[in-house]
């Protein structure tokens, strides 16, 4: 067969993905805190990123060309990242307030470890969300605030938020435990099964003759599929809390019997948002920014999807744009 | 011509999701190739044929995993009794070389009884019809197991029934895009229409169509009710094992596993509540000695 036959040139191409070094500063059983090494990190504050529970933190250092990580460190930022692990069954029991606990260890620690007050939260996707709910929980911890592709306003017409809002999510979880890597890239498939299954395919078929092109898909195809399983507690507290309630934007969502007050969120925000957002549409971040207290806020947007906000040459401009505001307030 | 060692190269080289998609998606161009060639030559009656002949291809990657579910396929307590069986025996066998213990017979007869009622259950999961006969056929064992499995079977044959729908649904819309492609086709000048703008016109009809189809109430439901009661066969058949073995099993059911891990997070909740606590006394008691 002549197409099958051109799969023959994946072989040739070694797609590695993760460019930046890094030291495993602490580990807690599941989680673990990472320090990106870097030349010069002469600004002040430093940055901690706080990557979702689905999927792994490396699509933000992907390759040199596009890597987030490497155009902070280039910035003479302090980059720290946390990995949320691979959950096992022994973990199910994992619960939202456990992230918020392990996001307050980690700020503490990069404030001890570098004498400074405050630090600067970059959350990605349900990351995001996790940066905002530890921002209005502990708001004098926090001296940036950076958020992009995240849905806060769950309550969106997208594939995906309607899924999400249809299942039930005790029905998974009391006959499985954690909702495992391979139900999720089934759950992603079905919401857009033509654009994810034949589409992207069919494009990297026309492209067998551009290793650079097949490099890359290879690379987002290891990421996309790289799925760890989300621990029972949390999928029922954010599919039933966050998807079907919606209690993140209403100002209603309680952790420890802390509420999450979306107005004592006071510092400098920065919301990055991809127009083309099939997971977390710009209409589901918006509102967010409207309810927050801070003066100093920004919206940056561009026209790609999801994972093209992170990984396109073409968000370049939006990126130098954001390097440069975390930069300027992180003197 | 790419031959089995290469493909194994990939297999081990790609996760296992992008392997598969990107071979059927190599099956599908082929096909789609063939559907052009008859698009040039105006049969359009061929394109149609081909292209509804690709659902098996596209949504092959969904329906093949139910098979996995198969509930006479999966006969999950099969293994689990053998297991037992075997494990049993083999205590029978130490007994009776360090004890000399006479009641062996007794628990022979005990196993053989065990053995005996796996064969009736394999028997009446094949014939999800034949639930009723459980009550007859297996008068002994617990009422929870009873219960259990009489819900699993419930909840398998809605399963069933949702799939059927559910393939219903998806196919439909696929033949009705293929029909609409085709229309659409008619318009185009086959010379002007290259292969790979071939190809987009049909993607962009069919997601059109899908996008449509996701986000419709009736298939929301179905897609939800089809999972949910998935689930519940799931937990049903692992609620009926664990009845099933509770009395004499030797080894930790997952329900007294999760438990454990859910006191082991409990107690790990209050060791960081305490460390916080005495941390914070640190703090204060330093603070007084200056």
């Amino acid at each position: 067969m002549k197409f099958l036959n051109n799969v023959k040139n994946i072989l040739k191409i070694d797609a590695k993905v993760g460019c930046s070094s890094y030291d495993v500063v602490h580990e807690d059983w599941l989680f673990r805190l990472l320090r990106f090494k870097g030349k010069k990190k002469t600004l002040r504050y430093p940055v901690l990123v706080i990557y979702a529970y689905i999927n792994r933190p490396y699509v933000m250092d992907l390759y040199d060309e596009v890597s987030i990580i490497r155009k902070e460190l280039n910035a003479s930022l302090d980059v720290w990242m946390i990995d949320w692990g691979y959950p096992k069954q022994a973990d199910k029991f994992i619960k939202i307030e456990d992230y918020i606990d392990y996001i307050d260890f980690c700020v503490e620690y990069i404030k001890e470890a570098r004498g400074v007050e405050k630090v600067t939260l970059h959350g990605y996707c349900l990351g995001g969300d996790l940066a905002i709910v530890y921002s209005a929980l502990y708001p004098d911890n926090v001296k940036n605030l950076v958020i992009q592709a995240l849905p806060i306003d769950f309550h969106t017409d997208n594939a995906l938020a309607v899924w999400a809002r249809n299942i039930k999510p005790e029905k998974i979880t009391d006959a499985i435990g954690n909702v495992s890597g391979d139900i999720l890239n089934f759950a992603f498939l079905i919401v857009d099964p033509i654009r994810l299954i034949l589409s992207k395919y069919q494009g990297l078929l026309e492209n067998m003759d551009n290793e650079k092109f097949i490099e890359n898909f290879l690379r987002m195809d290891k990421w996309i599929f790289d799925s760890p399983s989300i621990p029972a507690e949390t999928f029922k507290e954010y599919i039933k809390e966050w998807y079907h309630e919606n209690k993140l934007i209403r100002n209603e969502y309680f952790v420890k019997g802390k509420k999450v007050d979306l107005k004592k969120i006071n510092m400098p925000v920065l919301v990055l948002v991809a127009e083309k957002d099939h997971i977390s549409p710009p209409e589901s971040v918006k509102p967010f920014f409207d309810k927050i207290s801070s003066k100093d806020k920004l919206l940056l947007s561009v026209k790609k999807g999801h994972i093209g906000l992170s990984t396109s040459r073409a968000a370049k401009e939006m990126w130098d744009k954001a390097i440069e505001w975390i930069a300027k307030r992180s003197k | 011509m790419i031959v089995v060692d290469e493909l194994i190269k990939l297999y081990f080289k790609l996760p296992k999701e992008s392997f598969e998609l990107i071979l059927r998606n190599a099956i599908i161009r082929e096909k789609l190739f063939k559907a052009w060639k008859s698009f040039l030559d105006s049969d359009f009656d061929d394109v149609e044929r081909i292209t509804n002949k690709i659902f098996d291809d596209v949504f092959g990657v969904f329906l093949r995993q139910f098979e996995f579910f198969d509930i006479r396929e999966q006969n999950p307590f099969n293994e689990l009794i053998k297991s037992y069986v075997d494990f049993t025996n083999s205590m029978i066998k130490f007994w009776s070389s360090f004890f000399e213990v006479e009641e062996r017979n007794l628990l022979k007869d005990f196993l053989d009884y065990w053995a005996k009622m796996n064969e009736k259950f394999g028997k009446v999961l094949e014939y999800t019809s034949m639930k009723n006969e459980i009550f007859q056929k297996l008068p002994l064992i617990s009422k929870d197991a009873v219960v259990a499995i009489s819900k699993a079977i419930e909840s398998y044959e809605k399963f069933e029934n949702l799939r059927n729908e559910y393939e219903k649904i998806i196919l439909n819309a696929w033949k009705e895009s293929n029909k609409k492609f085709v229309e659409e086709l008619k318009t185009k000048d086959p010379e002007k229409l290259s292969f790979t703008d071939f190809i987009n016109v049909w993607i962009k009809e069919l997601s059109s169509n899908f996008d449509k189809i996701v986000k419709d109430e009736t298939f929301v439901k179905v897609q939800s009710e089809m999972l949910h009661s998935l689930m519940d066969f799931l937990k049903y058949t692992r609620i009926f094992n664990e009845s099933l073995v509770t009395p004499t099993n030797p080894f930790a059911l997952k329900s007294e596993m999760d438990e454990a891990y859910k006191r082991i997070h409990d107690l790990k909740r209050e060791v960081n509540e305490l460390k916080k606590k005495v941390k914070k006394l640190e703090q204060k008691v330093e603070e007084f000695g200056k």
